[in-house]
């Protein structure tokens, strides 16, 4: 008996230590109001005015925005995401950036009452799969890194990003501009942020043992 | 009617903090060769660019007024060649004009279901309007019955032969005839879209204009009514139908009132997968004054001018395939007819213009978001005669979005 409390007891010890010693990186984010008062266009239809927008939260810009980080000293193990799904509704993808790891398989679900045509051009993820109607969720795998545009053939107006990335530590940023990534690795890493409309932010940060950083990163 | 939209614009834009401005262009670089035969009002290529022509065919811009949900003005400009005029790449500058497609002050309710054009709008007949922009064409060329001349004559009305075997020339200027619905003409007027698009929806206009003429009138005596019903059947398939009813002929006619023309069109487009389907059917019919080119003025009875009632009826289907192992690229086949009735004024079994049958070919690629290539080939056999080649038409056009 003595020698299995001693072995839990052990056992316990272990797991405490080790997770004492993963680290935490939180934050806030300002970055500029995206309310431009001249923006880019893609052309409409003639007849626009039937041109739908989701007031979705998830379609807003200060909702899109991701914040990763990669570890420059090794490869973590990437494990798939699971329901990874970008919805089309009222013309609209929800969400507008869907993160996922590298390999994982996102789901196109038109929730919509008609057709839409997705397709990508980005270069190493080009694919197109024809007028789905609504309801059967269409599987992509994806197989590269980085940004992959989507678009509607039907719907010109229509954009979104899968943004695949080398790294399981990621994070959405929040409707009140702060983020939390948790279960961190020593080790040196890059931080990237991730908007839509702005350029990418990088620094190169490094991270001790058990060691909780917070930051206040501005974008400009 | 611009005079007054432009001010309004740019005072509700300086009055108005919630205001936004959208806006998007693109260029075409178009490179062409057409049969001996060719003309621009036959197959849109003019006559004497029929060699290998390289040339900036149209710069076109969008711009947009976004005041509230409700409300906005939406712009369309063309920098465009002349169609009809010998034009090579950077030369002729002056050969180019500037066009206001539309200008049209929107308003749309909350949930869509009602929408009102005022302004400078598009001919809402028939389905093909949608692709008034060629980044939106899987064949360059528009359909035969929005772009080849008949023997309806801006001067005359129906004259036999009228640019079909004979250019007539009055004062200086050559006569060809009139389409029956211009691809790219643009009326002053209001259209109405009542309905949701995805389901069940009406549309009227009303404008000033010719439905086929190239130019904006603005006679106020020239008058054009549209109504148009479209309605999905399912997720693949949409019908519609249109009716359109005006005047038509821009010259100051003693007898204007007694050109009529009415049309009608059923289109039926059908989705699935990787293809494309889209077919209209039109019946087009003028009433208009005879004139008699021997005696060089109208025929007249003894109860007053002679009216033919002329018929034709056209149809196109396009199928278009795009690949799923080549995104961004597309194939497509498009047949064109054009039938005419019987010619009222002879005794003898003739059309009042001739038969035309087209096939097109087209291809595209869309290499990057902003830039896309696209090519065409079309043939086509007038009267029945054989296919000789001299009215082929190739056309690649470059286009990129800036």
């Amino acid at each position: 008996m003595r020698l299995i409390l001693a072995a839990v007891y052990v056992l316990v010890l272990i797991f405490s230590v080790n997770a004492q010693s993963l680290a935490e990186v939180s934050g806030f984010i300002t970055f500029p109001d995206r309310n431009k008062i001249i923006s880019k266009t893609k052309f409409y239809n003639v007849d626009g005015s039937h041109v739908m927008h989701s007031d979705d939260p998830m379609a807003k810009m200060e909702n899109n925005i991701i914040v990763s980080l990669h570890n420059l000293s090794g490869n973590p193990k990437l494990t798939d995401i699971p329901e990874a799904i970008i919805t089309q509704r009222q013309q609209t993808f929800i969400p507008h950036v869907l993160p996922v790891t590298k390999g994982t398989t996102v789901y196109l679900l038109n929730e919509d009452e008609f057709f839409h045509n997705i397709y990508s051009l980005t270069p190493g993820s080009r694919f197109n799969i024809g007028r789905k109607s609504p309801g059967n969720p269409y599987p992509i795998k994806i197989k590269k890194n980085g940004p992959i545009k989507l678009a509607c053939d039907i719907h010109p107006h229509m954009s979104a990003i899968i943004l695949s990335l080398d790294t399981p530590f990621f994070t959405r940023v929040s409707s009140d501009r702060s983020f939390k990534i948790d279960e961190l690795p020593p080790g040196n890493y890059r931080l990237e942020v991730y908007h839509p409309e702005l350029d990418k932010y990088t620094k190169e940060i490094t991270i001790e043992r058990g060691q909780k950083i917070e930051m206040e990163l501005d974008l400009k | 009617m611009i005079r007054y939209i432009i001010p309004f614009c740019l005072l509700s834009v300086y009055s108005s903090a919630q205001v936004s401005l959208e806006w998007a262009a693109n260029v075409d670089l178009e490179l062409s060769k057409a049969g001996s035969l060719s003309h621009y009002f036959y197959n849109e290529i003019h006559e004497e660019s029929t060699d290998w022509r390289l040339d900036v065919a149209r710069l076109q811009g969008q711009f947009n007024i976004i005041f509230n949900r409700n409300f906005s003005i939406n712009s369309h400009f063309l920098v465009q060649r002349q169609q009809a005029l010998k034009t090579g790449l950077f030369r002729n500058l002056n050969n180019y004009i500037v066009k206001v497609g539309q200008l049209h002050l929107t308003y749309r309710t909350d949930d869509r279901n009602f929408t009102l054009y005022a302004g400078r709008i598009q001919n809402t007949f028939g389905y093909w309007y949608k692709h008034q922009s060629y980044r939106d064409r899987s064949i360059l060329s528009a359909p035969l019955m929005y772009s080849y001349f008949t023997n309806i004559s801006p001067k005359f009305g129906y004259v036999h032969n009228l640019g079909e075997e004979n250019e007539l020339l009055v004062d200086g200027q050559s006569e060809f005839g009139f389409s029956s619905l211009y691809n790219r003409g643009y009326r002053n007027g209001f259209a109405t879209f009542i309905g949701n698009e995805n389901k069940l929806q009406f549309t009227f206009s009303a404008y000033n204009g010719n439905a086929g003429s190239k130019k904006t009138s603005t006679d106020p005596y020239l008058w054009n009514l549209v109504a148009k019903v479209s309605y999905p059947i399912n997720y693949s398939w949409r019908v519609g139908f249109s009716a359109l009813h005006g005047t038509y002929l821009k010259v100051k006619l003693p007898n204007l009132s007694r050109y009529r023309q009415s049309m009608y069109s059923i289109n039926v487009v059908f989705d699935k997968g990787f293809f494309n389907i889209e077919s209209e059917l039109f019946l087009s019919n003028y009433r208009s004054p005879v004139y008699d080119l021997d005696a060089g003025e109208f025929s007249e009875a003894t109860d007053g001018l002679v009216i033919a009632s002329l018929t034709n009826v056209s149809y196109y289907s396009t199928v278009k395939y795009e690949p799923s192992w080549l995104s961004g690229a597309f194939f497509a086949y498009r047949i064109d007819t054009l039938f005419f009735g019987k010619d009222p004024t002879v005794s003898i079994d003739r059309t009042w213009d001739n038969n035309v049958i087209r096939h097109a070919f087209g291809v595209g690629y869309k290499l990057f978001e902003q830039l896309s290539i696209r090519c065409s080939f079309s043939t086509q056999s007038v009267a029945n005669r054989d296919w000789d080649g001299k009215q082929n038409t190739f056309r690649t056009v470059l286009s990129y979005g800036l």
